[in-house]
């Protein structure tokens, strides 16, 4: 896969939700590619549709209309089961962490490889490389989620999400209860990630200072996009050239 | 599988207050449930064995009907003819059995033990003194002659039912056993002996009138058989006690082994039998059995007695009880299935997150699934471990208190009939078929009907755990299939 390849994309999507009240557009008509080895932050002010972009994405959530593609393909085509998706393809970070609690840190790492079938030796190995990787050191493997500080419990969420080798890694604000430096601690971890790793990295955010960091920043609002701009200034659609 | 079975552990043990009210809830209902279920099973048990043990006897006797119309046949005679009433005639217009039909009956397959009864009917002498007791009925004119006392004869009387059954009961000596065939002893009443002080060891003449065939005048002389007996049994009547006490004027009930009371028969007569007592295989064979008594007895003439009301009177307060253990069962499990489903629902709300990260992940329902049944079969597991030993507490209290009182109850041919003159016990022994009870099987009947054995054996053991583990999955599943349906990113709103 060069650089150049789109990993993910989506085109028209649409995301009518309903309610008592009556019917909600969230997403309106999103048309986005998204590259490996660049992370995206995604932004925009509360309600403009940031998360549930996020969800389908990942596929945490259906569109009501529109259409998903995994490395070209739809997703519903090549995922008959988007467990299979959410588990080989994709790992996900969330705000509030969701760790099992009653896990140790290290059988949390362990958990979707246990799903995917990997063996034994090798989760156990990779959940080590992984956790040392984001900062984890084994004295604090078999501390439960409740005794780990803010900044370690999304290193481990980090490491969960990494733990089955996906090309994806989307991230919901993830540094939402972090303080600054642990903020930035994670968002450099996310970066290089995508960086050294080549995955393609979404990052929900509206904290600018996180945003400032990513190569590419979409700005959201009402449900559409306002701006989708590169760090070097130049828009998506002109990033897309090369 | 290993992996998964872990983290399903983990996730009982996580929350151990809301785990052990569910393993306590379970366990109370299931305790609940299979202590009815044991009794359910002991009573379905229960009814087995007493099919086995009773039911299964039969009698064939000469009707009341025969002794009713011979009666009145001599009374109609004596006034008619101007004669006194002649208790010795009445025999002869009676059809008695014989023992070739006894013989007849045994052979048939299901048959599996046959016993003849004869009746002598005389009357008794003293040694060395004139006996006080006289039984003839003096009404104005009138003389009926009639015999101090029927003297029953069989094998054994160990097979009486008068004595298997508690109605009679030896005060002194003891009743005669097929040991003592060939012997001239008689067992008789305690009245009797009190009237004449009489004691065991000492001996009496019995003496009998001899009755010519049909149709042959008497003798101008009568003839008596008589055998000098020796008495080796006094016994107590509760009927005779519970009827007011004695009366003089009545003709006495007495025992004594058939060779004896052949002695007192004429030799042309020797061959009657008035009861035939049938032990056969089983309940079921009871209507064979009638259907063969019918085509050999004309019931004119003769009485067929089953003992399957026995049967009934027994084995009703054990369907009873098993029916209502079966409906408290069923009534029991729905209330805890139910429970079940509702505490599932509350602890698989209580773990909307779980279960939505477990989806995030990348956790198939199956996966979910197989977490959340391996938990609850841990539960339910703990449930059956807290549950047996409750049962095998309750069980034996509740099992006296259930315990069916139904009692044996010697059954008779003559029972409500109210055919003829009653002239006591003496009278009805002409007409009983003796329901015998065999000792064995009274043995097999007291055990049965001494206990309820509601003991949890492995088959209910092994019910209570596929119950629970069926409970709890219904109750885990159903609201869990239902937050499955729902997508990860609403399960987590939903927690949020």
């Amino acid at each position: 896969m060069t650089v150049a390849e789109t990993v993910l994309s989506c085109h028209s999507l649409r995301k009518v939700y309903r309610t008592g009240a009556g019917t909600v557009t969230a997403i309106e008509n999103i048309d986005l590619d998204i590259m490996p080895g660049e992370m995206t932050a995604i932004v925009g002010p509360s309600g403009s549709g940031k998360t549930t972009l996020l969800s389908m994405l990942g596929g945490l959530e259906r569109p009501t209309s529109g259409e998903i593609r995994v490395e070209g393909s739809r997703l519903e085509d090549r995922f008959s089961d988007l467990s299979d998706y959410r588990r080989e393809e994709v790992g996900f970070v969330f705000q509030a962490y969701n760790l099992l609690p009653h896990l140790t840190a290290i059988e949390n790492v362990l958990l979707p490889m246990e799903l995917a079938g990997v063996p034994r030796r090798e989760r156990r190995k990779r959940a080590q490389t992984l956790l040392a990787a984001v900062g984890i050191g084994p004295e604090r493997y078999n501390h439960r989620p409740s005794r780990l500080s803010g900044g370690e419990q999304q290193g481990v969420a980090v490491g969960r999400a990494l733990s089955n080798q996906p090309p994806i890694l989307l991230a919901d604000e993830p540094t939402g209860n972090l303080d600054g430096e642990t903020s930035k601690q994670v968002i450099n971890l996310l970066h290089t990630m995508a960086r050294d790793m080549g995955l393609c990295v979404v990052v929900v955010t509206h904290n600018l200072s996180v945003a400032d960091q990513a190569d590419r920043v979409v700005s959201l609002n009402y449900g559409s996009i306002e701006t989708d701009r590169r760090r070097n200034g130049q828009t998506a659609e002109s990033a897309n050239l090369y | 599988m290993i992996d998964t079975l872990l983290r399903a552990f983990r996730g009982t043990a996580r929350s151990p207050v809301r785990t052990v009210l569910v393993v306590l809830l379970l366990a109370a209902g299931l305790s609940f449930a299979l202590t009815s279920l044991a009794l359910a099973f002991a009573a379905d048990d229960e009814l087995n064995k007493i099919k086995q043990t009773t039911g299964v006897e039969a009698g064939v006797s000469v009707n009341p009907d025969q002794f009713q119309s011979a009666i009145q046949g001599e009374f109609d005679r004596s006034q008619r003819e101007n004669v006194p009433f002649d208790s010795n005639r009445i025999g002869q217009s009676v059809t008695f059995l014989t023992t070739e039909q006894a013989d007849e009956i045994a052979a048939l397959p299901y048959v599996r033990r046959t016993e003849v009864f004869t009746v002598a009917a005389p009357e008794y002498e003293l040694l060395d003194r004139p006996a006080r007791q006289e039984n003839d009925l003096v009404l104005g004119q009138l003389r009926i002659a009639l015999p101090d006392a029927v003297v029953t004869g069989t094998k054994d009387a160990a097979f009486l039912p008068d004595f298997t059954t508690g109605i009679k009961k030896v005060r002194d000596g003891r009743l005669f056993t097929a040991d003592d065939a060939g012997k001239d002893v008689v067992v008789i009443d305690q009245n009797t002996a009190a009237i004449e002080t009489l004691k065991v060891g000492d001996k009496l003449v019995l003496k009998q009138q001899v009755v010519p065939p049909a149709g042959v005048e008497p003798p101008a002389q009568p003839e008596f058989q008589q055998v000098e007996a020796e008495i080796i049994g006094i016994f107590a009547d509760l009927n005779t006690a519970s009827q007011g006490g004695f009366s003089p004027a009545q003709i006495e009930a007495w025992y004594a082994p058939i060779d004896m009371v052949r002695k007192l028969q004429a030799e042309d007569s020797r061959d009657t039998v008035t009861a035939i007592s049938i032990v056969y295989d089983s309940v079921d064979s009871g209507p064979r059995l009638r259907q063969d008594l019918a085509d050999m007895f004309d019931p004119d003439l003769f009485v067929v007695t089953t003992s399957e009301k026995r049967f009934e009177d027994i084995s009703d307060p054990v369907e009873t009880m098993r029916s209502s253990s079966l409906l408290v069962t069923i009534a029991g499990l729905a209330v805890v299935g139910l429970i079940m489903v509702m505490l599932m629902a509350l602890v698989i709300r209580g773990r909307l997150r779980e279960i939505g990260i477990l989806k995030a992940v990348g956790a198939r329902n199956r996966h979910v699934i197989l977490q959340f049944a391996l938990e609850t079969l841990g539960i339910a597991g703990l449930a059956v471990l807290i549950a047996v030993p409750t049962v095998l507490v309750t069980n034996s209290v509740v099992t006296d208190a259930l315990r069916p009182s139904a009692t044996v109850k010697a059954q008779s041919a003559n029972d409500g009939g109210g055919n003829g003159p009653d002239l006591g016990a003496g009278s009805r022994a002409l007409t009983d078929a003796p329901i015998i009870d065999d000792p064995v099987r009274t043995e097999e009947r007291k055990a049965v009907l001494s206990k309820v054995d509601a003991t949890v054996d492995p088959q209910i053991i092994a019910l209570a755990a596929a119950i629970a583990g069926a409970l709890g999955l219904l109750g885990a599943l159903v609201p869990i299939v239902a937050v499955l349906r729902l997508r990860p990113a609403e399960v987590l709103r939903l927690e949020a």
